[in-house]
């Protein structure tokens, strides 16, 4: 199980060192749908003038689809994982903005790390309590 | 020779995480080592030491930030399969979700408040609570500080994957579910991958949490902007 990482790494065939040309070209094409969709998503988010940001929408109408055609596609499933893996990734140019920011964070560091140390801990300790009772309500028969 | 700027950056960038996320695996996988904290870390001091702003090096790896929301869009993927197993749970869970993460937020914004912090600090927790690569788009949208608050989801998300296995020995947390939602609700990306690592079912819980409380915070964040 502590390997896990590691063999979700090696499913990206260009990057596991593996000839796997047609997972590759798969993966690509899969991107280019997604890449489709959110932009789809995005004109009609601006369009509309809705204040939800065009790749929730996108996010939204894909499932949707799925739903009505009741079942995925094969492209989208490989290169949905590998967008996945790569989120970190994606996410670094925005998280090292940070950097902009140190004055404040600096000026704040207690009260900011005071706020996320108890939030995450509240969720962390409310979430199994909450949810153990609202599926025990449920099915009074199985308590967990 | 046009673009070598862009080019080194983003191939600097490629390198720091390729390197955070060999020493995260060779170290056991070890939650302080998040590749995204090591790696921006390495990004960070690089940028300080060759004296580049961060405005140029946004501009300059754009090709990487574009990937974004296309791979946002990819999340249906896993939340159509789950959302199928778990239709008869969903309806539960989707209530606990958005109570859980409005209650989450008001907490840490309220703790803010009470040590005085400035109004910055509070609208980028406020976009926090969203799922890492989804603040960051939402917070363009609301006009919150987008890189503070993708600073602060880094942060949230390490702080939960290192103190959420320890927590669930404590409180005696055995089933999977509540422990991918827990996490998946509190350390959203960073999280769930902590998640995988417990069971595939408990990855499989979080990254529903976080799709569900995303989307809803989402759709609730700018509606709350637009009509203050």
């Amino acid at each position: 199980m502590i390997r896990r990482g590691e063999k979700l790494f090696k499913m990206v065939p260009s990057m596991s060192g593996s000839r796997d040309r047609a997972g590759a070209i798969k993966i690509a094409v899969g991107i280019g749908i997604l890449s489709l969709v959110s932009w789809i998503a995005n004109w009609a988010t601006d369009f509309f003038a809705l204040p939800v940001p065009g790749a929730i929408m996108g996010l939204l109408l894909l499932a949707l689809f799925c739903g009505i055609r009741g079942r995925s596609f094969a492209a989208l499933d490989r290169s949905s994982q590998f967008l996945t893996l790569l989120l970190p990734l994606l996410i670094m140019p925005s998280s090292i903005g940070i950097m902009d920011h140190w004055h404040l964070i600096k000026e704040e560091w207690l009260a900011i790390t005071v706020a996320i140390v108890a939030s995450v801990l509240f969720t962390l300790i409310t979430t199994p309590k909450l949810i153990a009772k609202i599926e025990g309500k449920r099915n009074v028969s199985e308590p967990s | 020779m046009p673009y070598l700027f862009e080019l080194s950056m983003i191939v600097a960038t490629l390198i720091s995480f390729w390197g955070a996320r060999k020493l995260y695996l060779r170290a056991g996988m070890s939650p302080l080592l998040q590749p995204i904290l090591v790696g921006s870390a390495l990004m960070i001091s690089l940028l300080i030491v060759m004296d580049i702003s961060y405005q140029s090096y946004f501009e300059s790896v754009q090709l990487i930030h574009w990937f974004l929301a296309p791979s946002i869009v990819g999340l249906a993927i896993p939340l159509f399969y789950e959302s199928r197993a778990m239709r008869d749970k969903l309806k539960a869970i989707i209530t606990l979700v958005c109570l859980g993460g409005v209650l989450t937020v008001g907490f840490a914004v309220a703790i803010l408040w009470i040590f005085g912090a400035s109004a910055s600090s509070m609208l980028a927790m406020l976009t926090k609570s969203v799922t890492t690569a989804v603040a960051v788009l939402v917070s363009e949208e609301t006009g919150a500080i987008a890189s503070l608050a993708a600073g602060f989801v880094m942060i949230t998300g390490v702080v939960g994957a290192v103190i959420g296995p320890y927590v669930f020995r404590q409180m005696k947390v055995e089933d999977d579910e509540q422990k991918g939602l827990a996490l998946g609700l509190s350390a959203h990306a960073i999280g769930t991958v902590k998640a995988f690592e417990i069971s595939p079912k408990c990855g499989a819980y979080s990254i529903l949490a976080m799709i569900i409380n995303g989307i809803f915070t989402a759709i609730l964040l700018p509606l709350c902007f637009w009509l203050f």
